[in-house]
């Protein structure tokens, strides 16, 4: 954020400290509607401060980008230590039933990289996308390729069109904004496709929440994304995302040198969460082993889409995982 | 090859400015590198360390399980991290503050980064980028004019002069250390 701040302004951009992460989260909403591409960036209880707006970002279909580092909670907890236990929040820490989509960087080269596709998904589904990062990612110096140009998805802009909606389950209105010229009604408030608070109609209601999810779903195979590693012959498959996938790959090739048959699947977007990916397992690996820096959060999916043997390790210590002690767990598994 | 190097010390001695360096320096020689930090209150005044892993290849796993070479200007940082520091591996401590261990099968160099800021340069501030340079000295993992470029693409303008000096002083402690 410090050099966002210095750079940003360089770019033609604005960069605004506000006094907390719910104004926060608030001004990029209403940047947003503005036109501006905008994110923010928090950690801890930051986070849990935003998603009051983010259920209002997601109702009212703001594209936005929001960078979740996660460290060590509940609440302040350690606050410049690791963890990852904010998977499941960003999900469903908003009340209501909403689809996101939160990306898992593992490297600085992905926090760059996807940060970009967390734009160019917000603006093509207009919804908030996450940046589910951790503190070992987000303190990682790494040799990274920054590029000249990248692909940047434009908004679509286009006026005289319902700006929520236009009979398409899953379909993602146009949305011109404030200054465009057009007549814009935005509320938190079940509204219909022109933004005309509805709030005492169930067809309403159900239509505009169904067509949020599938915007989503609908969408899945295109958002969802894994990486694969040694899984041809795997009879033992790491499925793990984040910081502690690098420990895992590590692990995988440490085992693999023991002879011990491991994979790893890892990956790089929680939510949607990769069900066929992981459901494709069965079969083929005999068990799936999920380290993570919680107690399972990651785990309890994976335990819903692969029917055979699934152990988790969690660990929420404040510290990543050690290589030694996925290699540990495995053996033990096997 | 895979090189990992950690450097410890107390927050203020400028081991997390000399493991930048360090990994600047890989990444603008064309290798790989990645590095961590302590960070937050051990990064000002207690117990503080960086470390730097350099590879040709892509890095896995960029944190420290075990090291190659350690660089400590702290006792403290020695007895705490001696423990990674792998047989065969390399320690190089500064004489003013570190009492050098007996031998145990790891290359032990006792070398005077303290001594020798206080010396050419009248202060201490200058002890990290020597200790970094007798690790370069002693070692072969970045070439020095990578180095020297990670120097003026880190450090500000006017402390350039003093910073590559210290550096070349370095190396001569380090390449003196490698003949023993």
């Amino acid at each position: 954020m410090e050099t966002l701040a210095e750079l940003l302004p360089r770019a033609g951009g604005v960069f605004v400290q506000m006094e907390d992460e719910i104004a926060s989260i608030s001004a990029v909403i209403g940047a947003s509607w503005t036109g501006a591409k905008a994110m923010t960036a928090t950690s801890g209880p930051g986070f849990s401060l935003m998603m009051e707006a983010l259920g209002y970002a997601v109702f009212t279909e703001t594209p936005c980008v929001i960078v979740d580092v996660q460290r060590a909670g509940p609440c302040t907890g350690q606050a410049t230590r690791v963890g990852g236990g904010d998977v499941m929040q960003c999900k469903w820490g908003m009340h209501g039933d909403v689809e996101i989509v939160a990306l898992a960087p593992w490297s600085v080269q992905e926090m760059y990289d996807l940060s970009v596709r967390a734009f160019n998904v917000a603006e093509r589904l207009r919804l908030p996308v996450f940046l589910m990062a951790d503190e070992a990612v987000g303190h990682l110096h790494e040799t990274a390729e920054f590029h000249d140009r990248i692909a940047v998805e434009q908004r679509d802009r286009r006026k005289g069109f319902p700006p929520f909606g236009h009979g398409d389950p899953g379909g993602v209105p146009p949305m011109p904004c404030f200054g465009d010229g057009e007549n814009l009604l935005v509320t938190g408030s079940t509204h219909d496709e022109r933004g005309y608070r509805k709030v005492e109609e169930p067809q309403v209601h159900a239509r505009l929440v169904e067509r949020l999810r599938q915007k989503v779903l609908l969408r899945r195979d295109e958002l969802v994304d894994v990486e694969r590693y040694m899984l041809d012959d795997a009879e033992t498959v790491i499925v793990a995302y984040g910081f502690t996938a690098r420990g895992a790959l590590a692990a995988a090739r440490e085992l693999r040198g023991r002879g011990r048959k491991v994979g790893l699947l890892r990956l790089r977007t929680l939510w949607p969460f990769a069900d066929k990916e992981v459901a494709a397992l069965d079969g083929r690996a005999r068990r799936v082993f999920v380290p993570e820096m919680n107690h399972g959060q990651v785990l309890g999916e994976v335990r819903k889409h692969f029917r055979g043997d699934v152990a988790g390790y969690g660990q929420t210590d404040g510290e990543v995982i050690p290589v030694g002690t996925i290699v540990r767990e495995v053996e033990r598994l096997t | 090859m895979l090189t990992r190097v950690r450097f410890g010390g107390l927050g203020g001695q400028g081991i997390v400015l000399a493991g930048s360096i360090l990994g600047e320096a890989a990444t603008l020689a064309g290798l790989n590198a990645a590095g961590s930090n302590s960070y937050g209150a051990a990064a000002r005044g207690t117990a503080c360390r960086s470390d730097v892993v350099l590879s040709d290849e892509p890095i896995d796993y960029p944190h420290l399980a075990a090291a190659d070479v350690l660089a400590v200007m702290s006792q403290a940082a020695l007895e705490k991290y001696l423990p990674i520091v792998t047989t065969g591996g390399v320690v190089f401590v500064d004489d003013f503050s570190v009492k050098a261990p007996p031998d145990d099968g790891r290359r032990f160099h006792s070398v005077p980064a303290t001594a020798t800021a206080v010396r050419e340069f009248g202060g201490r501030q200058s002890a990290n980028i020597i200790l970094l340079g007798v690790v370069l000295g002693a070692v072969d993992v970045v070439p020095l004019d990578a180095v020297r470029d990670a120097i003026r693409a880190t450090v500000r303008e006017r402390f350039h002069a003093a910073n590559l000096r210290a550096l070349d002083l370095g190396v001569e402690l380090g390449r003196a250390a490698r003949r023993v």
